[in-house]
């Protein structure tokens, strides 16, 4: 077996051979692109900059503010950076809590930064003291190995496994099994892309989103011959969010607890196998599954195993065998491998101000322990100080009911921090100890309660600045929270920063992700408005962009939306099915005004992000531009195309699903029709094949249609004509891809200046 | 093992200090990225801004940060007293450094501090920094900050902080 995340010893021997090749690096005598896997391999991992200029290594150079993203994309190899640190499942000591604040303090900027994947980051870290910092997290059982690159990223949980009554049983010791098993095993170190896997307790919660992962884990239960109950799981292999989502598809209906290394073990063989290498872009394990079809992939899977068997492999057992999971199992469901430190007798009354009802409401949950409580810091955006993290780590030592090793308190992938086994009498107590430290809000769990990604604060691929946005609404949604409809209340926004939905917009109720536009020739930052997101039942649908809005106008946005739900809907309907009955058609026409942008003497502050003063990409500005009212060729040729990607989506939603992926290619043949136009290239707006062609020609071989970033991945969306469908799933991602390649074509446009 | 010096003013400023001294951080970058500073030995150093880091919404800890190649500059409300905080990131090994090298590092670090606080405050007048009663920390990899008596000569802060 691989040694596991509590053996320091092997842990700090690599980071003794990190320290060498970073050695090795600064000396020349390694080649940057094999430094680079080497780094992000043990968490290190680049920022952005928004100095405007870069040091290449010889001098410092001044960049002219790129056309697109706000800040300054380059920066020297070896200039302070973003440490992510994994934290398996969530769960963390008090101890490893300090320890954590200890080196944001030391070696950061003083802020810990909750990520969507139950991570801590640290960012502005000095490259030469990273391996200082990876020693000092191995001394308390924590590692930053395979947090980024090409790996098995962090093994996350819902984070009240083991307490939550919805719970079919704990899946902690087998989330911690797995992690320890993946962690530096030979066969998961040649992946095309990384690999994410989760682990849920239920089906119908959205803790884990079990869905949205390279492989899921869904507790479930069966009789046995014996006719006993067994525990085991589901397994669904290829989701994923990225640029155009994937549902995951159901690998295994039950797979026993014994099985589960071994099955894990062949998928990554698989996946090592068979996955894309070439293409980035189309790399991740949800493009091999939706290639090979979910029954080939099972074969393959089911070869793997034969072969592991056939060579013997041997696998560790979980500490929690399986035999006594079951005989504990008849004997009480409440199964865990915590106990609290004292048994309570009937719970006490929670001594907590009257006032506080609704931090009672929102932040604590009963735990099915009588007695005992789960307590939700709702981290704003995710951050927490070093003073507020030693304060925390402190509260949890001396209020939680468990003793060390137990983790009292873990992450979540809504970027909050939970206090495991409060015992009712300490609520109080542990309520002023937080109002203390300024993190008692009430809005765990709320609308208030945002996610959001780095954006382009401090992510090279970030379009707009979705913690600037994030920031602004929970400040006016906090002020109004205690008013709110109550259904209004529990709704979720989640923020990206670009496409790739590292903020999952695509699973909330309301979700935003930052483009681009251009109007009278400058370029404006917007937030694509996404709907219909389901969070529930692990991330179960995936909403659709219903049109672009200048970030400026989103927070008039949620509240157009939240007014319109609370008086509009029916009672007891769902956000994402008002969506539906109200129709996209409708809810763009109410959007309508706010998409408008201003002109730039009407309302110069729409043409800057939130908390930027800059102009959103002022290499474009120009006076006469600035003033002008003339609306290009162009822009109205891409506006042509994003109604006709709307028109895909309506027939989408109408169950006409060939013709929503006839039109989403005809989407795609507009914008690229659009953009020959603008380079004088003129192709008949019938002839779909010489579209095709020019566009290759003109705009792909040439590269000018290539995104800075993601590169080819939005011209072979075009380029693959791929064939009607009736499939519904494959439809829909035909209309996201049609949306995505209107959006390059936003900037490709925007480069053409 | 080693060790890095932090040092913070005490401040008065007006509530609406944050999006001011953001905007004002940002010009910075924008208009003199690499900052000069007169170090009392007639020799000078120089600091490049690199970015402004926006933690408003956070509490009692950095709230706001401009970011420097190897130290940062923060506006700070740990224990709930606001101030303007310099981190010289400089790593330097415990085991090479003498306690007249910490001695040199800590006035250093305060004639950085000074200079940064002195042009903060000709941008935006809504700061007042107080000078005479500065709060010194000696951060190493030992466990968390450990503060230093600022009434104590340099020398002697050095010899009890090593």
């Amino acid at each position: 077996m691989s040694e596991t995340l509590t053996n320091t010893v092997a842990i700090k021997a690599e980071v003794d051979e990190f320290a060498a090749q970073l050695s090795l690096r600064r000396q020349a005598k390694l080649e940057e692109s094999l430094f680079a896997e080497a780094r992000l391999r043990q968490g290190v991992y680049g920022q952005r900059y928004d100095n405007g200029q870069r040091h290449d290594g010889r001098e410092l150079k001044k960049l002219a503010y790129p056309e697109r993203p706000s800040k300054g994309p380059n920066t020297v190899w070896d200039a302070p950076g973003m440490m992510r640190l994994k934290i398996p499942y969530g769960a963390l000591t008090p101890t490893q809590l300090s320890r954590i604040a200890d080196l944001a303090d030391a070696y950061a900027d003083g802020i810990l930064h909750i990520t969507t994947r139950q991570d801590i980051q640290l960012h502005f870290v000095h490259i030469d003291d990273t391996p200082d910092l990876m020693r000092r997290l191995a001394d308390v059982g924590l590692t930053t190995r395979e947090a980024c690159g090409n790996s098995v990223r962090n093994v996350t949980s819902c984070p009240r496994a083991g307490v939550c009554s919805d719970e079919l049983f704990d899946v902690t010791p087998y989330a911690r099994g797995l992690a320890d098993f993946l962690l530096g095993h030979d066969d998961v170190q040649d992946f095309g892309r990384k690999f994410k896997i989760a682990f849920s307790g239920c089906k119908q919660n959205s803790c884990a989103l079990t869905n949205i992962h390279d492989l899921g884990f869904n507790a479930q239960l069966r009789r046995g011959e014996d006719g006993e109950l067994e525990q085991g799981f589901e397994v669904v292999v290829g989701g994923g969010l990225g640029t155009v989502p994937h549902a995951a598809k159901t690998l295994a209906e039950f797979v026993p607890l014994h099985d589960i290394l071994p099955l894990t073990h062949a998928v990554c063989r698989v996946f090592a196998q068979h996955g894309e290498r070439k293409n980035r872009a189309r790399a991740r394990i949800k493009f091999l599954v939706a290639k090979l079809g979910i029954d080939r992939f099972r074969e393959l899977v089911a070869e793997q195993r034969r072969k592991l068997r056939d060579a013997k492999t041997v696998y560790p057992s979980f500490k929690l065998e399986a035999g006594r999971a079951r005989e504990l199992f008849n004997l009480a469901r409440q199964v865990t491998l915590e106990q609290p430190k004292t048994q309570l007798g009937p719970p006490a009354r929670a001594n907590v101000e009257p006032t506080n009802a609704s931090w009672l409401r929102h932040n604590v949950a009963a735990q099915r322990q009588p007695g005992f409580y789960t307590v939700t810091i709702a981290a704003p955006l995710g951050d927490l100080t070093v003073s507020q993290a030693r304060e925390v780590a402190r509260l949890a030592r001396t209020l939680c009911a468990v003793d060390e090793p137990t983790p009292a308190l873990r992450l979540s992938i809504h970027q909050n921090i939970i206090f495991r086994w409060v015992p009712s009498d300490k609520l109080g107590e542990l309520h002023r100890g937080l109002l203390a430290i300024d993190l008692a809000d009430p809005s765990a769990h709320t609308i208030a309660d945002i996610t959001s990604c780095p954006g382009t604060d401090t992510c090279k691929l970030g379009i707009a600045s979705s913690r600037g946005l994030a920031a602004e609404l929970r400040r006016r949604l906090r002020e109004t929270l205690d008013h709110q409809d109550p259904r209004v209340a529990t709704l979720r926004i989640k923020v990206s920063g670009c496409f790739n939905s590292c903020g999952q917009h695509h699973v909330a109720d309301i979700g935003f992700f930052g483009v681009s536009r251009k109007h009278a020739g400058v370029a404006v930052p917007h937030f694509q408005v996404v709907l219909g997101g389901q969070l529930s039942q692990n991330g179960a649908a995936y909403g659709l962009a219903v049109g672009a809005i200048p970030a400026k106008h989103i927070p008039d946005t949620v509240t157009l939306l939240t007014e319109r739900f609370a008086s509009e809907a029916e009672p007891d309907e769902l956000f994402r099915q008002f969506v539906q009955r109200s129709g996209k058609a409708t809810i763009k026409k109410w959007l309508a005004p706010l998409a408008k942008i201003p002109d730039y003497a009407q309302d110069s502050a729409c043409y800057r992000d939130w908390g930027d003063i800059r102009e959103f990409g002022v290499a474009d500005m120009g006076v006469g531009e600035c003033a002008g009212q003339v609306v290009s060729a162009t822009s109205l040729g891409l506006a042509r195309s994003e109604a006709v990607a709307f028109d895909a989506q309506l027939a989408l939603d109408a169950g006409s699903t060939e013709n929503a992926s006839t039109l989403a290619f005809s989407a795609m043949c507009e914008a690229a029709r659009t953009l020959l136009l603008a380079l004088d290239v003129t192709v008949p707006k019938q002839d779909e094949a010489a579209i095709v062609d020019a566009f290759e020609t003109h705009l792909h071989r040439s590269r000018l249609f290539h995104d800075p970033f993601a590169g080819a991945k939005f011209a072979h969306y075009f380029l693959q004509k791929k064939p009607k469908t009736d499939d519904p799933e494959t439809a829909r991602q035909r209309v996201e891809e049609a949306q995505l390649f209107i959006e390059a074509a936003h900037g490709c446009y925007a480069r053409m200046g | 093992m080693s060790s890095r010096i932090a040092i913070k003013f005490f401040a008065e400023a007006r509530a609406d200090w944050g999006d001011a001294t953001r905007q004002a951080w940002q010009r910075w970058i924008l208009d003199t990225p690499q900052i000069e500073i007169d170090l009392q030995s007639g020799a000078s150093k120089s600091l490049l801004a690199i970015d402004v880091a926006d933690y408003l919404h956070a509490k009692l800890g950095t709230r706001l940060a401009l970011i420097f190649f190897g130290a940062h500059l923060a506006i700070d409300d740990a224990d709930n007293k606001l101030g303007l905080l310099f981190c010289d990131h400089g790593r330097v090994e415990d085991a090479t450094e003498s306690i007249d090298d910490i001695g040199r590092r800590i006035e250093e670090a305060t004639a950085t501090l000074d200079q940064l606080a002195r042009r903060l405050e000709d941008d935006l007048p809504l700061w007042t920094f107080d000078r005479q009663h500065p709060d010194v920390t000696l951060i190493d990899s030992r466990g968390p900050a450990r503060r230093i008596d600022p009434s104590q000569s340099h020398e002697r802060q050095a010899r009890t902080a090593s």
